[in-house]
């Protein structure tokens, strides 16, 4: 028998189509196909396509794993058990740094050595690139890398319309660290000068038990701001992160409650918190101890966060209020960037 | 159940449209079947279809596929108005879920086709602008690629390698976990 005649050629548009459907349970079944030949590289490659294939699963981006920052371990890279993914980044590199943020495709990566040391990791790549030292005050006398808190992001961030983050983790990008030794102060890095910023110092601390410390990375200005009210620092779990339209965010596990607030501009311009959501997560829950259910991850923007009890980690989708099992797991201290 | 339909449905499945082929057959359908096609269906609205509606991006082969699947899903687009006026009726309820089970088996057994044939329904489907053959076709493709080596895609699909050598190194060596 003679073999079967060619398939027709498909046009972009079609092969657009076929890609899009290919199901996202694993990365890898798109980036194999994006290399059969040169028209599908393109299309899987295509800004079109990404934007089209981020708002498709746009309600239930599946999570792949997290990055972990273990104790008196290094840092390592969870598949969840729900996950049938083959992407497995190379965390052989990071011996050594432990996690500090991640976020628009970038791990920022801190090494506790005698000068403090930041890099930036790409885990699709594995690539990783050392940043200068900033000239801070502290070292490892002062806990370092534990006396920061940093975030690394997009340099297109903020601009209106800049950038929708879908490709850009090639691209420049800004971290901004804020030290609390000996006073509190900002350092920002930009990729594209790799160079740090001269310190921008915060006002005078106000005498209130938790504020909120915005920097303003336009105006390069520091700013408090109040928590949505004062929750006590023992018996619930706080998260910050970006709700719709990039607002800043706040998850709060009190309870066995949890709680979501959105910081809103009110009609004169001043930001205000809005109690966007109560819900009670309890029976939701297996039996456990209200005081180890805490809020520990978040996809920004999608209200996806990741809620854990002593020895499990789930899944909850504030939208559907749908609360899913993703691990076991006793030993994380720290979870960021559901991938 | 289908005869459930209004007045005004009975007159539209009455109404007799002729399709040509590229290969100049010519084929028999009502306009219920004819306009699950977004083509087809703005050309009756021009008042073009008199004399027939050339189609000459399509062979009779596949065109007869076509219509096969556009016959099956207008009497499921038709059934599905008549019974929703009873929808609280647990009898039709009943009936809808049985007809809906078998047409994703109808669905099942029309993409047993080989791999050039999809191919052309994915074509045929576009250049009709029938939104529901599109999706399934395209589906069946993106399922058959997942699981696959991009060598493997390409022999199924007798897809032409031309990434240079490089090109594909640079690839694989950045996402070296997608293809161990």
């Amino acid at each position: 028998m003679a073999p079967p005649p060619p398939p027709p050629p498909l046009a972009d548009e079609l092969v657009e189509e076929i890609l899009l459907r290919i199901p996202p349970n694993d990365p890898a079944h798109l980036l194999r196909a994006a290399l059969v030949c040169k028209d599908w590289c393109r299309v899987a490659s295509g800004p079109v396509f990404r934007r089209r294939l981020r708002d498709l699963h746009r309600g239930a981006p599946p999570i792949l794993g997290f990055i972990q920052r273990r104790v008196g371990a290094s840092t390592c890279f969870s598949r969840t058990s729900s996950s049938s993914s083959s992407f497995r980044p190379r965390t052989a590199g990071l011996r050594g740094w432990f996690v500090l943020d991640s976020r628009h495709g970038r791990v920022l990566l801190a090494a506790s050595r005698s000068l403090p040391s930041l890099a930036v990791w790409d885990p699709i790549t594995g690539g990783q690139l050392q940043l200068p030292n900033p000239l801070l005050a502290c070292h490892w006398q002062h806990n370092w890398p534990f006396c920061v808190s940093a975030a690394v992001l997009c340099a297109a961030s903020g601009l209106n319309g800049g950038c929708d983050h879908l490709d850009c983790r090639r691209g420049p990008f800004v971290v901004v660290l804020l030290s609390t030794v000996p006073e509190v102060t900002v350092h920002v890095y930009s990729s594209e000068d790799d160079a740090w910023s001269k310190p921008t110092y915060a006002p005078m601390i106000p005498n209130v038990r938790i504020k909120i410390l915005e920097y303003d990375l336009g105006a390069r200005e520091i700013n408090w701001i109040n928590l949505p009210r004062d929750y006590p620092l023992r018996g619930c779990s706080l998260l910050f992160t970006t709700t719709g339209y990039g607002r800043l965010g706040v998850a709060i596990v009190e309870s066995l409650r949890f709680l979501l607030w959105s910081r809103e501009a009110g009609p004169d311009q001043h930001s205000g918190w809005e109690q966007r959501r109560v819900i009670e997560i309890g029976a939701m829950l297996p039996a456990c101890n209200a005081r180890f259910v805490s809020v520990v991850g978040s996809v920004p923007d999608l209200d996806v966060f990741l809620v854990r009890t002593y020895d499990e980690i789930y899944r909850f989708d504030v939208k559907s209020e749908q609360m899913k099992k993703v691990c076991n797991d006793r030993v994380a201290s720290k979870i960021l960037s559901p991938t | 159940m289908a005869s459930a339909g209004s007045g005004d449905e009975k007159a539209a499945a009455a109404a007799m449209i002729t399709l040509i082929s590229s290969d100049n057959e010519k084929f028999e359908v009502t306009e219920a079947t004819a306009t699950l096609s977004q083509t087809i269906r703005h050309m009756i609205e021009d008042g073009c279809t008199d004399g027939g509606v050339p189609l000459p991006n399509v062979t009779s082969k596949i065109l007869a596929r076509v219509i096969e699947y556009c016959k099956k899903h207008a009497t499921a687009a038709a059934g599905e108005e008549g019974s929703s006026s009873s929808f609280s009726d647990a009898a039709f309820l009943e009936v809808d879920r049985a007809f809906l089970e078998e047409l994703e088996e109808f669905d099942d057994a029309f993409l047993e086709v080989d791999r050039a044939t999809l191919f052309d329904l994915i074509l045929a489907a576009n250049y009709l602008d029938i939104k529901g053959l599109l999706n399934l076709t395209c589906q069946k493709v993106a399922d058959s690629v997942k699981g696959k080596t991009p060598e493997q895609i390409r022999e199924m699909y007798n897809i032409v390698n031309d990434l240079t050598p490089e090109e594909e190194a640079e690839i694989r060596r950045e996402t070296q976990w997608a293809f161990e």
